[in-house]
């Protein structure tokens, strides 16, 4: 293999028309295969936008990405099928029932009528939703919702997974069996890159963490490592409210 | 092809389910072709059946008063008043 990285992103700038500070300085990100790294920051740090540049959804201003060794630049039609995005949002039409969203989203993906229907059940069946699937997403509970969203990014089996904060809003159950689900898949080989708030969730299952703030990386490494590293911290959240401090973000 | 069929089918789904969205689709055109007809027929009838009154003194007698009054009878736009 001549690239090491699924991810790797090179001094990334990106400033928005109506803003006066760049919403990404210099982003410099690089993601191994196979690991699960947490990319954690503050509300408004740029870690969505970061997150949509990648996956080709926002252009940037300049910097450089590779996707599995693949310039993005060159044109996404290379790194769109090995890549899966599960969005903060529910991204499901309330009105079809699981089975039906599944369906049409692994269309979308190109999955022939055999394959999705496999995928489907098997994905089903992981996140234990076998027996909702045919109910209506308007019927479902918060948690539902989010775990057949992570099954709508997952069903062409992308080789790199990317979760922003798939575990917003629902209980301690759902959130237990998505973060087992996604520690599995990542042992299965899939490259995951997971955005949360919640830290002690990135301490217990992420084998990389990045912290991210004001558009830049400011820390990155192994959990254990980072937390070893630094005499006043006990936990990743005592290094987190270190190095990005404690004011609060909400106005950027 | 295989892609926009999903969309197609997707489409169909929604459409099936939402049967006031269903119902506004097909009858606001239907309600607007009415009105619409109801508005043009007022303002064309409007056009079409103004008559102006138009005085006609024929002491000619002639030829010339004949054509002259007979060329204004089918007129629409003009009501005849003779004296």
């Amino acid at each position: 293999m001549d690239n090491l990285f699924a991810i790797e992103t090179r001094d990334l700038k990106k400033t928005y028309k109506n803003k006066s500070h760049p919403t990404l300085n210099g982003f410099s990100l690089q993601i191994a295969y196979g690991s699960l790294f947490g990319l954690l920051a503050p509300n408004g740090a740029g870690k969505t936008t970061a997150i949509n540049i990648i996956c080709g959804l926002r252009r940037y201003d300049s910097g450089e990405i590779f996707i599995d060794g693949h310039n993005v630049s060159d044109g996404m039609q290379h790194v769109k099928p090995l890549l899966g995005l599960i969005p903060q949002e529910i991204a499901l039409f309330p009105s079809l029932t699981a089975y039906e969203n599944l369906k049409i989203f692994g269309g979308l993906y190109g999955l022939g009528k055999k394959l999705l229907e496999e995928r489907i059940d098997q994905l089903l069946e992981l996140f234990d939703l076998s027996a909702s699937r045919n109910s209506y997403i308007n019927r479902f509970s918060g948690g539902m919702k989010r775990r057949v969203n992570v099954i709508a990014g997952m069903l062409h089996a992308p080789k790199i997974l990317i979760l922003d904060e798939p575990t917003v809003g629902v209980d301690a159950q759902s959130r237990r069996l998505i973060l087992e689900k996604l520690t599995d898949i990542n042992k299965a080989g899939t490259t995951i890159l997971f955005i949360s708030h919640y830290l002690e969730e990135a301490e217990q299952i992420c084998n990389q963490v990045a912290f991210m703030d004001n558009g830049t990386i400011v820390c990155q490494g192994n959990p254990a490592d980072l937390i070893a590293g630094n005499s006043e911290c006990s936990c990743l959240e005592s290094l987190y409210l270190l190095l990005t401090g404690k004011k609060m973000r909400d106005s950027q | 092809m295989r892609k926009f069929g999903y969309l197609l089918y997707k489409d169909y789904l929604l459409l099936k389910r939402d049967v006031a969205g269903l119902l506004l689709m097909f009858l606001m055109p239907a309600i607007l072709v009415v009105l619409m007809a109801l508005l043009q027929e007022s303002s064309y009838r409007a056009l079409t059946e103004a008559s102006v009154p138009l005085l006609l003194v024929n002491r000619d007698q002639g030829e010339l008063g004949e054509a002259i009054d007979n060329r204004s009878r089918p007129r629409t736009y003009s009501r005849l008043t003779e004296r």
